[in-house]
């Protein structure tokens, strides 16, 4: 009786030192690559996945030919991604009314439901303006088109102010705004207007793709805190990394 | 239907599968619609539909006979002669939020009707949150009862006509609380164990009518769960994913399946369109090899041209068909004996099964899957049978799918045979479904887990109008 209690004593102090350590639980390799031998998962949904992505982003032409190929149907009417892309080109090449144009053709809503949208727009106009050195122009739609605005919006007033700074300077390059005239901000107003006609037409402004990859990095993140398994740090490669005990 | 459990059981001793790559793992995709929908739905715990009748404090309450309402029978002259009720099981766990309401069909003489969640050996006498395991929102001073006696603080007081609402939130570890249809406040939740839905009368007069859901909610519990969802998104969306990452994913997808074309329009439009032009020094997946040949083999089998197949892979990957035992072999028969049906040459299909199916039958491995196939022949409207999936175009997909992990194999260069099973979308889906699973398991449980087909299907729910 005695020496029972004394043996079990002595059992648990080995023991919880250790499993003080290393709480985690462990999984083998085996194991794991069992697991993921049991998940069920339908060819048709991962097309759908890519689908999905091949027309958020816009790839109507290999949209049409993974319709073929694959036989998965693609969320919305295909022609609307050709106009999408039309616009979003347009924004990217610095013809901002021609832009403006086209979204309303497409859908006259847009813009009206968006003022913020229709503000960055304008104000990319007036870069481009600026851009071309169409001094007197750009000063003519400021003060008609923009000015108007900034007494609505505190915002707005402050992007003007910048946006209106890069006139002042002979050489851009010495003007704290001078990002403005990069293709990046040309990129940005362009990926709003994307997101703003998809909204449009009742469809995810992002890929799903992405959010779930995510998922993943946050998932395994979290997972890490109660366990040690096999992980997956390249996701091009999607090798299975051994746990580390 | 059995064919799955003996497709899986296949895939550890199908003859003549090379022991790297099996293309009968790729078996679990050979089921119907209604089978995926299940599997979907197995994540679907029991839930509470009712009132439980057995352990509820019988001698100071009456439950109506649908069991959906409660009636306060006794004169209260104590605080151990509460009416409480308990749902007939525990709220379900595997779910993002679990969400119940009553209504106050009258207030009675003190109304001092309530509403929480109890745990397993609740004192079917007192009201819920007088007790250490349990939670409750209390009508007749809008305080929030958790553990003992004295309440605190909380919402508006209820009475008759109100409709009161009480939740799990799993990802927040919070129960929630509303009234006609308004959030009133959340708490965390420190009861463990399963939780019943819990409601309670206290005064002469009280009566209370309960909705598990079988009645649209007062609240939006919809929006409620879609929020929830966007608030841990927006944790997720934070993280930073390495440039152009997914690009990169779809087009190994492309390749991996040899959906050449697609592959060709989406280079093209990589080149021209300037913002996706990502030459990101990932390198060229390992899946270039064969790619055109793997193209046309998937062309001529989702055009159902069988025949076609055999006799180009004959030509071009001989060894991939040279045992005539092999699941290689055993599918493409199945699948040109299913497109005799589907032409409805019934006569030729039943020549062609004698021919070339009849002996697979002495092997235990297709046994199953074959009888499936060859009950498709039974009916004289097959694709309005239990195996009409079958003359689907999935069946056809399933079969190319295994034919390029079959000639993908053939690949010298391929190092991991999983690899030419799984595209790379399919191995980090995989590994998110497992993760998502187990984190679960360890928290008790609780929460929602990832599944491919469900999110989709969220998605698309989430798209009506």
């Amino acid at each position: 009786m005695f020496l029972s209690r004394i043996v079990r004593h002595d059992l648990d102090s080995i023991d919880s030192p250790s499993s003080m350590a290393s709480s985690k639980k462990v999984v083998t390799r085996e194991e794991w690559e069992r697991k993921l031998r049991d998940v069920k998962i339908r060819k048709e949904d991962m097309n759908r996945l890519v689908m999905n992505f091949l027309v958020t982003e816009g790839f109507v032409d290999a949209a049409d030919k993974f319709r073929i190929e694959s036989g998965t149907q693609p969320e919305i009417d295909l022609a609307t991604i050709t106009e999408r892309m039309e616009v979003k080109r347009a924004v990217q090449s610095g013809n901002v009314q021609e832009a403006i144009e086209k979204i309303n053709d497409l859908n006259p809503t847009i813009l009206d439901t968006n003022p913020q949208l229709y503000f960055h727009l304008q104000q990319q106009k007036l870069i481009e303006l600026i851009r071309a050195g169409k001094i007197n122009e750009a000063l003519e739609f400021a003060q008609e088109e923009l000015a108007p605005r900034g007494e609505e919006n505190q915002t707005f007033l402050e992007e003007i102010e910048k946006t209106v700074a890069l006139l002042v300077f002979e050489d851009v390059k010495n003007c704290p705004y001078g990002e403005l005239l990069d293709v990046s901000q040309r990129l940005k107003t362009a990926s709003e207007v994307n997101a703003a006609i998809l909204t449009s037409q009742s469809h995810e402004k992002d890929p799903k793709l992405p959010s779930l990859l995510k998922m993943l990095l946050w998932t395994q993140n979290q997972l890490d805190e109660k366990a040690a398994y096999p992980r997956i740090n390249d996701f091009t490669t999607a090798a299975l990394e051994d746990p580390s005990i | 239907m059995v064919a799955n459990q003996q497709a899986e059981a296949a895939s550890a001793v199908a003859p003549g599968a090379e022991a790297t790559v099996d293309p009968m793992r790729l078996a679990s995709r050979w089921r119907s619609q209604e089978e995926w929908q299940r599997a979907v739905e197995a994540e679907d715990e029991p839930a509470p539909s009712e009132l439980n009748t057995v352990n509820s404090s019988g001698l100071f309450a009456v439950v109506s006979p649908d069991k959906l309402s409660v009636r306060y029978l006794s004169s209260h002259n104590h605080g151990h002669d509460v009416g409480v009720v308990q749902a007939n099981c525990p709220a379900p766990t595997r779910r993002a939020v679990y969400y119940f309401e009553m209504g106050v069909r009258n207030a009675g003489y003190k109304g001092q009707t309530s509403i929480g969640f109890t745990s397993d050996g609740f004192k079917m006498r007192r009201q819920p949150g007088w007790e250490s395991n349990s939670c409750g929102y209390h009508g007749d001073d809008g305080y929030l009862y958790r553990g003992h006696g004295k309440g605190e603080s909380f919402g508006p007081k209820f009475t008759s006509g109100d409709t009161i609402g009480a939740g799990i939130n799993y990802l927040l570890q919070e129960f929630f609380f509303t009234k006609n249809g308004s959030l009133v406040g959340s708490c965390p939740k420190e009861v463990k164990g399963p939780l019943y839905p819990t409601i309670a009368v206290h005064s002469q007069g009280e009566e209370l009518t309960v909705n598990f859901g079988k009645e649209p909610f007062c609240f939006d519990i919809e929006g409620y769960i879609l929020e929830q969802k966007m608030r841990q998104q927006s944790v997720t969306d934070k993280l930073n994913l390495p440039p152009d990452i997914s690009h990169w994913i779809v087009r190994s997808y492309l390749l991996h399946y040899g959906y050449q074309d697609t592959l060709s329009s989406f280079d093209m439009a990589n080149t021209t369109d300037p913002p996706a032009n990502l030459q990101n020094g990932y390198g060229e997946p390992p899946e270039m090899y064969g790619l055109s040949h793997r193209k046309l083999l998937r062309q001529f089998i989702m055009s159902g041209d069988i025949d076609s197949t055999f006799k180009r892979l004959g030509e071009w990957y001989p060894q991939v068909i040279k045992d005539e035992k092999s699941v290689i072999c055993f599918l493409l028969h199945s699948q040109r004996f299913i497109e005799y049906i589907r032409a409805e040459q019934l006569e030729d299909a039943v020549k062609y099964a004698r021919a070339n199916l009849a002996s697979f039958l002495t092997h235990k491995a297709f046994e199953g899957l074959l009888r499936e196939t060859l009950a498709v022949l039974a009916y004289e409207k097959p694709e309005e049978s239990c195996t009409g999936y079958l003359l689907d175009s999935p069946q056809r997909e399933f079969v190319a799918d295994a034919v390029n992990a079959a000639v993908l194999s053939t690949n010298p260069a391929m190092k991991d045979p999983k690899n030419c099973l799984y595209s790379c979308l399919e191995r980090l889906l995989r590994q998110l479904t497992v993760c998502s699973l187990e984190r679960r398991a360890f928290n008790n449980d609780q929460g929602d887990a990832f599944l491919l087909h469900k999110e989709l299907q969220n998605y698309e729910r989430s798209r009506r109008p």
